[in-house]
């Protein structure tokens, strides 16, 4: 699976450690290359958060904004990539709560999204196929965006964390403060949730 | 095994990061089990579910939307953010203290001379006042006496 190569890819700590050392020194290329390494991830994992796509990329920068003004602060008590994501869960509950009144919407994955006055196409990378097949597809991934923006976000965070940005489970823990077994019983839960919802959407059809 | 242990067990089996014997354990069960069974489907429809979403990519041109955001002139701004921690304003600031208290010992020190001087300008000091009270009881045109005037004595020092 992919999130279980990108586990093996998080432990990719040392370079992280040497980057935030150099930022720590007034490097600014070492910052911009922290940002080049985690941007893709970070606006992967506030998308998913969210389901706004519109909002992403200004939350995304959000972060990294929060991290070049506290990365001197960073003491390496917890890994980088934890830290960072701990800053992008903050951010994300923070534009939750003010937009708790607010009517979620829901977002086609090949609407085009607009970015700066112009049209940026959603990465839809795996277009092999018949095309009932890729409508088939594009459904079913309408369907699971839909329903990871009806779950709590308790559970949302560590099904996003876990199954889609490939943390561990004591990563997860260190990101949201919690015993690794609360994570555990989230990820239970959450993904029975999930298979629920989605099989009541393969019945109907 | 029972309906309450392979509940525990069956996320992790989907996540294949059981050991060989509590896999063998669990798929035991669910061949047995069509409750769990039942969860089992379930949970691994979501996992596939997911990795089926796109990665999403942010437009190009990222970094310089960012970049444009961050504060001006980052290096320098850098430089002063150490002082904003308590801490290491202290640890700045002491050595910084101590310098300036050896540079002011240095530029001026307390010597022997600079007592000398002190005590010079103190007999002028009190030269003047004794000017100004005679001035005060000044009668007519009389001359100010000879020997109220300081004279030089040799080693530098005034003599009354």
């Amino acid at each position: 699976m992919v999130a279980d190569a990108i586990r093996g890819l998080a432990t990719m700590t040392d370079v992280d450690a040497a980057l935030v050392e150099r930022c720590q020194q007034n490097d600014f290329d070492a910052f911009a290359e922290l940002v080049q390494r985690y941007q893709t991830r970070i606006y992967n994992f506030v998308c998913k958060m969210t389901n706004s796509p519109a909002d992403a990329e200004d939350m995304a920068q959000d972060v990294f904004v929060r991290v070049y003004k506290s990365i001197h602060r960073f003491r390496g008590e917890s890994t980088f990539q934890t830290w960072l994501y701990r800053i992008a869960h903050n951010i994300c509950v923070d534009r939750s709560r003010r937009a708790q009144r607010q009517v979620p919407v829901a977002y086609s994955l090949d609407a085009p999204t607009e970015e700066d006055g112009g049209e940026h196409p959603r990465d839809l990378p795996d277009r092999s196929g018949s095309p009932e097949q890729i409508a088939e597809r594009t459904e079913l991934q309408q369907r699971v965006w839909r329903c990871l923006g009806q779950m709590s976000e308790r559970l949302r965070v560590v099904i996003v964390l876990y199954d889609i940005q490939g943390l561990s489970y004591e990563e997860i823990a260190k990101t949201l403060s919690c015993p690794i077994g609360t994570v555990k019983s989230r990820l239970f839960n959450a993904r029975a949730e999930l298979g629920r919802r989605l099989q009541s959407y393969v019945e109907a059809r | 095994m029972k309906c309450k242990t392979a509940r525990g067990l069956v996320s992790e089996y989907v996540s294949r990061i059981l050991s060989a014997e509590q896999k063998q354990s669990v798929e035991a069960h669910l061949r047995e089990c069509s409750a769990c069974e039942k969860l089992h489907a379930d949970m691994r429809q979501a996992v596939r579910a997911l990795q089926l979403l796109p990665t999403d990519q942010p437009a190009a041109g990222f970094w310089n939307r960012l970049s444009a955001r961050l504060p001006a002139s980052p290096k320098r701004r850098w430089a002063w953010v150490p002082l904003q921690s308590p801490r290491l304003r202290l640890q700045v600031a002491l050595p910084a203290l101590v310098a300036a208290a050896t540079a002011m010992a240095v530029m001026f020190p307390k010597t022997p001379e600079r007592s000398v001087r002190h005590v010079q300008s103190s007999k002028q000091a009190l030269y003047v006042l004794q000017c100004v009270e005679q001035h005060a009881t000044y009668g007519g045109d009389r001359l100010l006496g000879q020997e109220a005037i300081p004279v030089e004595s040799g080693n530098g020092a005034s003599s009354f």
